[in-house]
């Protein structure tokens, strides 16, 4: 498949910060390409130069055959966002929603109205039309969130963590409309910090930490960085998580890694007979055991193996370069 | 083309929301001039203390018998200063009605009269009451003729916008608060409406939104600053009416209404830029509410919307110079007031006005389009 984004060498500067660093990706035509990484890592300012917001201080970005720093105008046609929280205008109904954003992408008067039509229909929302859309719920808003992104007709939809906030039920329902757009031939990139819905939807995935992209490939690809073994969850009461991990290293020669009352560690040798000698042990020991369990690696856990770091960091915030902008965005 | 269809969709946008909101827009607009009228309109009925300045040069027995009379209803307040020139300085600058000068050897007729009074054009009624009665104490006291009278003009464009009438054919103090009152809500709206909708649509995520559209960068302010427009003719209506229960008159009449909207409309346009600065330099609605109510207070104080910028003390005059709202409330003034527009002042006022409101404008969207990048 041909590449309708190729990113090149691209880099980003605030003062002395290094926001994204030399990153170089393709995405290809018709995927579902996720990126993922902890908050501040990059990908916002990732996202924000493909989509114009930002000037890249070097590299080059070329879409649909189209240098980027070139071609505003043409490119923005080219792509539909939906972000997390310029989902829809409140005061506006479902019909001005579109009506706006019609305008504002120059769609031809006299499909306006079939468009609309169409994708009130697509979002299951035609008998809410006229209501404002600030009276929906967040599953509705979301769904007019995601046919507004769609309204120019565009090759490529940007969702910035579309699904972030949503309970499980309308995440499962929107991973569907995803996929929809996606089988209809358009290509999705998309950012979340769900490790989860990137498995779920992605066809690839890339992972930037601290400006850097460290990973990139299909999720089974990219989860076969936290090795071939499986990975042990042990929960215990909190004061006996060291003696619990030296004991893993003394007797099983397994280093843990403790966080909280929590101990996670891959395993190596034939993790079966393992995992029975260890509740034996700890059995043995008294040590009070909250859960116990084995599962394979999870993006989770390349995730922590790669950036040293669980996703939703809360302090990761300070590392990256949104505290430094001052802007519009 | 591409900025003409794209400020249009925003205005429209920026119009829907307004009228989602149109309940909570009217009840602001009403209760500031309805408590403004309430409180101050009742004060100062008819015309009294009239002030006027005396340059005493005989200094004899007659002279201070003149003076005396004219002061003597309590129509006249009467001061008095030593030379000619600071006299007029004060005519000049609308802190006195009338300079009456006694010349030498008063009341003897000296081949120039022995008495002149000087008038400005921006004191309307008072000089059409007043000046017959210093005429005829002039006539009692020098002899018939024995006096002349000069209309003094004010010497400089700014001084005229900042000697704006007090008083006219319409007197009241009502109707002087009321035409103040017109500017305060026309500013205070611009203030709100503009910078604070950019600040929560920023938060929001909808600048983002527009800004990722292949529009042109500057309709996002565009569409704001029309609406704005648009929006202070609904403003200043309401503010008409109110002033209408409370009993003023515009005295120039129907095509008074064009000059209120025309004047309303620029400084709308102007103060929407002003707030969309703030707003490019501001984060968060908090700072910028409680800037933008420190900025458009004084300003409003400093156009002489509740006290004469006459009265104002000489250093804010100076600030009231560069203060947009005063031209505006100038004009108010005359048409609501005197009910006429004197060709300089309505040159100045609405040269002035358009030349901020494309100045601010013009740098509202280098700001914003510099934070883009």
């Amino acid at each position: 498949m041909a590449d309708i984004i190729r990113i090149e060498n691209l880099t980003k500067r605030f003062g002395d910060l290094v926001a994204v660093n030399n990153v170089s990706l393709s995405i290809r035509e018709g995927e579902i390409f996720g990126l993922l990484g902890p908050n501040g890592a990059g990908k916002t300012t990732t996202i924000n130069m493909l989509l114009t917001l930002l000037l890249p201080t070097s590299g080059k970005i070329t879409i649909d055959g189209l240098d980027l720093a070139r071609n505003h105008e043409k490119v923005k046609q080219l792509m539909g966002l939906m972000t997390q929280e310029t989902v829809v205008e409140a005061e506006l109904t479902a019909r001005q929603n579109l009506e706006l954003f019609s305008s504002l992408y120059h769609v031809p008067a006299n499909q306006v109205q079939k468009r609309i039509g169409e994708a009130l229909e697509e979002a299951d929302l035609v008998q809410f039309a006229d209501k404002k859309a600030g009276t929906f719920s967040g599953g509705m808003q979301r769904r007019l969130g995601l046919v507004k992104a769609m309204i120019q007709e565009p090759k490529i939809l940007v969702l910035d963590e579309p699904t972030t906030g949503l309970d499980v039920q309308n995440r499962t329902t929107m991973w569907a409309r995803i996929k929809g757009l996606n089988k209809k031939g358009n290509t999705v990139l998309l950012t979340t910090q769900y490790l989860e819905e990137a498995d779920q939807l992605c066809d690839r995935i890339g992972v930037i930490d601290h400006g850097k992209l460290i990973a990139l490939g299909t999720p089974s690809e990219v989860k076969r960085i936290a090795g071939s073994g499986k990975i042990l969850e042990i929960v215990v009461k909190n004061n006996d998580v060291a003696r619990t991990a030296s004991m893993l290293k003394s007797k099983f020669g397994i280093a843990a890694v403790v966080n909280g009352d929590k101990l996670t560690a891959v395993m190596t040798k034939n993790s079966e007979s393992e995992f029975t000698k260890i509740s034996g042990a700890l059995d043995k020991e008294k040590i009070e055991v909250v859960s116990i369990g084995m599962h394979l690696p999870t993006l989770d856990d390349v995730f922590i193996k790669l950036t040293g770091t669980g996703m939703r960091d809360e302090t990761g915030e300070m590392k990256g370069g949104r505290m430094n902008i001052r802007g519009w965005r | 083309m591409s900025l003409l269809s794209d400020t249009l969709a925003l205005y429209k946008r920026e119009m829907l929301i307004f009228r989602a909101n149109i309940r909570v827009n009217l009840i602001r607009t009403a209760i500031f001039p309805l408590f403004i009228l309430l409180i101050f309109g009742a004060t100062g009925q008819g015309i009294n203390n009239v002030p006027v300045v005396v340059v005493n040069y005989a200094n004899n027995m007659q002279s201070q018998q003149f003076i005396n009379s004219l002061g003597s209803q309590g129509i006249m307040s009467v001061e008095s200063v030593t030379n000619q020139n600071d006299a007029l300085a004060l005519l000049d600058a609308g802190k006195v009605s009338f300079v009456i000068v006694i010349l030498p050897n008063f009341p003897t007729y000296n081949g120039q009269s022995a008495v002149r009074i000087y008038y400005s054009n921006t004191q309307y009624s008072v000089t059409s009451e007043i000046l017959p009665m210093i005429e005829q104490r002039a006539a009692l006291f020098a002899g018939p003729g024995n006096y002349q009278v000069k209309q003094y003009l004010p010497s400089s464009t700014f001084g005229a916008a900042l000697s704006t009438p007090v008083n006219g054919a319409n007197g009241s103090e009502t109707d002087f608060i009321f035409s103040g009152v017109i500017g305060m809500i026309v500013v205070f709206s611009a203030l709100f409406a503009g910078g604070m909708g950019l600040i929560t649509d920023r938060n929001a995520g909808f600048i983002k939104a527009y800004l990722v559209a292949p529009i042109n960068k500057a309709a996002i302010l565009f569409g704001r600053v029309l609406a704005g427009s648009v929006q202070s003719i609904l403003y200043i209506t309401v503010v008409l009416l109110i002033g209408l229960i409370f009993g003023s008159q515009i005295a120039m009449g129907w095509t008074g209404l064009f000059w209120i909207f025309l004047l309303g409309m620029i400084l709308m346009v102007c103060f929407t830029s002003v707030s969309a600065i703030l707003a490019s330099r501001l984060k968060n609605v908090t700072s910028f509410a409680i800037f933008a109510q420190a900025v458009g207070l004084p300003l409003w104080f400093l156009a002489g919307g509740i006290v004469p910028v006459s009265s104002l003390p000489s250093t804010l005059q100076t600030l009231s110079i560069i203060d947009p709202m005063t031209y505006a409330v100038d004009g108010f003034r005359w048409v609501i007031l005197v009910g006429t527009y004197p060709l300089a002042n309505m040159i100045t006022d609405i040269s002035v006005l358009l030349g901020f409101a494309i100045v601010s404008t013009l740098l509202s969207v280098i700001l914003f389009k510099s934070t883009i990048d």
